[in-house]
């Protein structure tokens, strides 16, 4: 049997792994390029502080949905080349670029949280900690919003090889706080945002669906034997 | 058309013989109303005041004022606003001046520029959101038309209501708020020289966005008092029921006079962003215009009102 020329492009892709890593921040870091060259000529919005906040905030959600597309999109993928290429086993494997790329975009997705709550901090609040207890207690976004980030800074802290390996297991534990983190995220664009807005919603939406499909997995993997899902640790770490 | 014509001499150079009557009629019927409602001082004409600007403080650009629009009747996004306001179709417009007065009328938008002198006025505008703006309007003093209807005496408020049409206005096919969106001052308020039907901005007709072809400005309350899009002015013995009075009372009051010491269920209003600064300013109390208004309320705890 030949290998197809997807095939053949994706052993390309893990092959070149540092490539696709390379690529992937560079196209990550675009949006906030774009953002402070908008800034810097004036034509950002017609509100800038308002919009270089929120642009900085929306992508720090967009790439959270990113990272929990990953392993919904790798499925996709396995299931898509089985039917395409009639090959099994080995093929698998093929797919770890991928896994590969997740740490990176969470990553980027806490540096654009921590632009959000720097800028919000330094103009907004304008470092006045009585101005940020106020806001914390009165806005019920705000309480969200820092909820959201304080779940993030461990993750981002702990998201290298050296404390993957000192966590063990306990790092693939401590890493489920994505849920919740995205979770708050979301409820935070919600409640920041004014009656009849549907965007923060369309957020919802997705988030639904990309914690649905985990829960469909795992029901679907008790009633039937399910081939248990690839060792993703292992892979991470495969560099 | 008279409405977009930019006078080559400023309207405050020449005086026409009938304003100029109009005029000390008018201020015939403030001195009563003011007498009436006991304010303590008794205002001048309305060009004697001065609206000054603090310094630093400049107006914000046409580009910015027509760009940043809160108008629920097309979308509570207000960048989407702009784009969806073309079709608004501000001409002809009637206006109706009714309940209890002794001379209601209803009268065309370009009867009311005729009969009334447009004055321009530069004002900040406070938004509860948290953003300000200032903004050359142009416009007529309320308290002008509203002595023309000649109050009753069972007059102690005045509700002003937006047009109806869902056809035209987007939003309102959605009940978002109950429409049609609807506000109110007290008399006094209303009377008060600051108090602004307005009609243009930057000398031009009023955009659509902004709330053409005439909307109210209420520079020492929240922006969610000036009314826009006005179709009919309502005297009445009781406070009208506002629409975001109705909506969330904690947050959007009846009184709404901008203050940095009352702190509402949906934040601190005690700063503010300017639009296109990047550092927040402090809300002035009234918002700045403590010295023309205060009197209004004279005797009441202002840090009460809501």
């Amino acid at each position: 049997m030949t290998t197809s020329r997807s095939a053949r492009l994706l052993r390309a892709a893990n092959r070149h792994a540092r490539l696709v890593h390379a690529l992937a921040c560079a196209l990550m870091a675009l949006p906030a390029l774009l953002i402070a060259w908008d800034w810097a000529r004036g034509t950002l919005a017609t509100n800038p502080l308002e919009q270089l906040i929120r642009a900085h905030g929306e992508w720090a959600l967009n790439l959270l949905l990113a990272v929990l597309a990953i392993t919904p999109l790798r499925h996709a993928l396995v299931h898509a080349s089985r039917r395409l290429d009639r090959r099994w086993g080995r093929r698998w494997a093929d797919w770890n670029w991928l896994i590969r790329l997740r740490r990176p975009i969470g990553l980027a997705s806490f540096f654009y949280a921590l632009a959000h709550v720097g800028l919000y901090a330094a103009f907004d609040v304008g470092w006045d900690w009585s101005e940020f207890a106020i806001d914390l207690r009165n806005k019920p976004f705000v309480l969200a919003g820092i909820a959201t980030f304080a779940l993030l800074l461990p993750l981002a802290i702990t998201s290298t090889d050296a404390w993957m390996r000192r966590l063990k297991r306990g790092w693939k534990r401590l890493h489920t706080l994505v849920y919740p983190a995205a979770m708050l995220a979301v409820l935070h664009f919600v409640w920041l945002s004014k009656p009849g807005v549907q965007r923060p919603y369309i957020y919802g939406l997705l988030l639904a669906l990309l914690l649905l499909y985990r829960v469909a997995v795992r029901w679907l993997a008790r009633d039937t034997a399910v081939a248990p899902p690839p060792d993703e640790e292992a892979a991470e770490r495969e560099q | 058309m008279l409405i977009a014509r930019r006078a080559d001499i400023q309207p405050s150079e020449i005086t026409p013989e009938d304003v100029y009557l109009q005029r000390r009629r008018f201020l015939g019927h403030a001195a009563a109303l003011c007498a009436a409602a006991a304010a303590p001082a008794a205002h001048a004409d309305a060009d004697d005041m001065r609206v000054t600007l603090l310094p630093g403080e400049k107006p914000n650009s046409w580009d910015e004022i027509t760009s940043y629009n809160n108008f629920y009747e097309y979308s509570p996004d207000k960048h989407a606003v702009a784009a969806l306001a073309q079709n608004l179709a501000p001409h002809p417009w009637t206006i109706s001046i009714e309940g209890e007065v002794a001379r209601p009328r209803t009268l065309d938008i370009e009867q009311l520029l005729r009969e009334f002198r447009p004055r321009e006025r530069i004002y900040r505008l406070r938004c509860v959101e948290g953003w300000s703006m200032v903004i050359p309007w142009s416009g007529i003093p309320l308290a002008e038309l509203l002595a023309q209807a000649q109050p009753t005496s069972r007059a102690r408020f005045v509700k002003f209501v937006t047009l109806l049409d869902p056809a035209r206005f987007y939003g309102q096919r959605r009940p978002t708020l109950p429409w049609p969106y609807t506000e109110g001052l007290s008399i006094a308020e209303a009377m008060h020289p600051l108090t602004l039907l307005a009609t243009g901005l930057y000398g031009k007709p009023m955009p659509n966005q902004n709330g053409a072809p005439v909307r109210l400005v209420v520079p020492w309350k929240y922006g969610y008092k000036s009314i826009k899009s006005i179709v009919t002015i309502r005297l009445e013995e009781q406070q009208p029921l506002t629409t975001w009075a109705q909506v969330a009372p904690k947050d959007y009051g009846f009184v709404a006079n901008v203050n940095p010491r009352i702190a509402l269920a949906r934040g601190t209003q005690s700063r503010e962003n300017r639009v296109g600064e990047l550092r927040k300013r402090e809300t002035l109390l009234f918002n700045g215009y403590a010295e023309q208004v205060a009197p209004l309320y004279a005797g009441l705890d202002i840090d009460k009102l809501l």
